[in-house]
């Protein structure tokens, strides 16, 4: 075993740490180009997009074989062993939250050769939101804020409110107008897939909630429902 | 015994000497230690006083400074960059920049860039928010804080520098488009007219039509623009008048667009409600709302026109069970020429400028103008004016 001291120790944990949010950057930034080129029919962006997952998917395998070697070679406790066992499962959750950036980046790269009318219904808000509530997540991670970890779970419950209108909104319009029908149905996937974030980011709070508390809980209504 | 008395008496001398001399030096030793203490306190209280002038001379400056030391952990902060992460000052120093922008990209362009020994400045879009943009400079700095190579990071927020700048380009775009189209479709019938259509009855009469429609449109277009030019460059030619005649009269002259549109259009006015301003503009504001909410309710639909003078302000309330507008256009209706529904605002003889106009009146009389909407459902202008009294 390669012992480090406390220090040395310290700072391989926040490297660690650096690691998980230059991989939350790269997942909000996909979110973000692929509702961007949804938005603006951009389909070299959503390419862009999708190319760009391999990167996210390289950071998350660095990541576990860097919480491997820590678990294996400093056999962390307590605390340490919470923070480095919440980063594998963090890493999941981004890797995912990457994954459905690339299926929004393939519905915007589908309808940018639909010639039908566009209605977007509110999904560019939903996504706002979303990407909120995993900034949120992440500066709760850093913070070791439980009072913004609240605010993620709190803020999933809207997400879930607007995912309902939007469905509504889109099936009045399908059923309003037959020539919609195929674009709204994409973005009745593109309305499941940010949900599905939102779902994730709410997984990365509660991770931090167990760091800080030692807890596992399952502290949003739809997790605890499963619904 | 003589010789061993005078070396007894000259070791004892010589040792009497070495011990003033030893007790000399001492005092020498110990003057120069008090000495170099006060030099050393003075060194010291300068090197406070200057870090405290630095942190005063960065605190007092609107950009974020931060202060990173080789390994990439931030050394310093100022007030302004605790403030652009919504952190405490504490919370920055100690740790790696990415903590607190959560910016891989910034991160990365920090790291890049401070190698390279020479300033360089990039706008990033900041996770969480897709308007929020943050402009980040970094400065190499030889010698640093901690006498070692350092990197120095300035970051201004530039989001309404951002937003202006898309209104300029969008405008730019917008006018040169909003120009060009009518007049392409002017000079493509007149060639054709030219080419001898001019003789041919059936194809003269319509194509004539569209050249006086299109020059309509051109000449909307313009007085629109000059409207609009008045309401930013003018000062309102301000008097007392009745809001109520005021709002009778455009009610009654938008009732036969109404009537021809199938939409029911009402009047709540209290009867002698006076107001204080451009008369002129005021009915322009009011044209425009009333004009739109026809525009974009559907056969069948309502209007509403109500006003009242509520809490010293005057509250004109144009609402409408239209199509509405959806959330991500609600930001930007008030921008020249951003249309929810491009074609069918045209068709409809709009010229993307009308709410412009209502917004820059509304504003140069110290009011402000609101929206509410949901798609499909409807939509409410409300125009909250100052009550101002006669000077």
């Amino acid at each position: 075993m390669i012992s480090l001291t406390r220090s040395q120790f310290e700072e391989e944990l926040e490297k660690l740490r650096n690691r998980l949010l230059a991989m939350g950057s790269e997942a909000d930034r996909a979110v973000s180009d692929a509702m961007q080129a949804l938005e603006e029919r951009d389909v070299a962006l959503a390419e862009r997009v999708i190319d760009g997952d391999d990167s996210i998917d390289e950071m998350d395998l660095k990541i576990e074989t860097e919480c491997m070697r820590l678990i294996a070679l400093q056999h962390p406790l307590a605390r340490d062993l919470r923070l480095v066992g919440t980063a594998l499962k963090i890493i999941t959750d981004l890797e995912r939250i990457g994954d459905h950036a690339v299926d929004i980046a393939k519905v915007a790269r589908k309808l940018s050769h639909h010639s039908g009318h566009r209605t977007l219904a509110d999904l560019p808000r939903m996504a706002t939101a979303v990407r909120k509530m995993l900034k949120n997540a992440l500066d709760a991670f850093v913070r070791h804020d439980l009072d913004l970890v609240m605010t993620v779970v709190n803020a999933d419950d809207e997400v879930d409110d607007l995912f309902h209108l939007i469905r509504d909104d889109l099936h009045a319009a399908m059923q309003n107008d037959p020539e919609v029908v195929v674009e709204a149905s994409y973005l009745l996937f593109v309305a499941h897939y940010l949900e599905r974030i939102a779902d994730h980011a709410v997984n990365i709070a509660e991770r931090v909630h167990y760091v800080e508390t030692a807890q596992l809980s399952q502290l949003a209504k739809s997790h605890r429902t499963g619904s | 015994m003589v010789w061993l008395a005078l070396i007894c008496l000259l070791i004892a001398a010589c040792s009497l000497y070495v011990a003033l001399r030893l007790r000399h030096a001492d005092r020498d030793l110990a003057d120069e230690v008090v000495k170099l203490k006060a030099a050393n306190d003075q060194l010291a209280a300068h090197a406070a006083n200057c870090h405290d002038q630095l942190r005063a001379l960065s605190d007092s400056s609107g950009a974020g400074m931060v202060i990173l030391d080789p390994k990439g952990t931030v050394v310093h902060a100022n007030t302004a960059a605790a403030r652009i992460f919504g952190k405490g000052e504490g919370d920055l120093v100690g740790h790696a920049l990415i903590q607190a922008t959560l910016s891989g990209d910034m991160q990365q362009f920090v790291e890049d860039a401070a190698g390279k020994g020479r300033p360089f400045s990039k706008d990033f879009s900041m996770p969480g928010s897709q308007t929020r943009v943050l402009r980040a400079s970094v400065y190499p700095l030889p010698v640093g804080l901690s006498g070692v190579p350092e990197t120095m990071l300035v970051l201004v927020d530039v989001t309404e520098l951002h937003r202006l700048e898309t209104i300029r380009r969008d405008f730019v775009a917008n006018v040169s488009h909003e120009l060009r189209t009518p007049l392409a479709s002017i000079r493509a019938m007149a060639e054709t007219l030219q080419e001898g259509a001019l003789d041919d009855e059936e194809v003269a009469g319509p194509f004539l039509e569209t050249i006086i429609r299109e020059t309509d449109r051109l000449g909307r277009i313009s007085q629109d623009l000059l409207i609009l030019s008045d309401a930013e460059s003018k000062e309102p030619v301000m008097s007392r008048f009745s809001l109520t005649s005021l709002l009778q009269e455009v009610v009654h002259r938008s009732q036969r667009h109404a009537e021809q549109s199938g939409v029911a259009l009402n009047l709540r006015v209290p009867p002698d409600l006076l107001i204080f301003a451009s008369e002129d503009q005021i009915e322009q504001v009011i044209v425009n709302l009333v004009d739109n909410a026809i525009k974009y309710t559907p056969s069948g639909g309502d209007v509403c026109v109500q006003a009242s003078n509520a809490e010293g302000k005057i509250v004109v309330e144009v609402s409408d069970t239209g199509i509405g507008i959806m959330q991500q256009d609600l930001p930007r209706i008030f921008e020249r020429f951003y249309r929810v529904d491009k074609a069918r605002s045209r068709e409809s003889g709009g010229t993307g400028l009308g709410l412009s106009i209502v917004k820059n009146i509304v504003e140069a009389h110290g009011g402000e103008v609101r929206v509410a909407s949901e798609y499909n459902r409807g939509s409410i202008f409300t125009v909250i004016l100052p009550y101002q009294r006669e000077p």
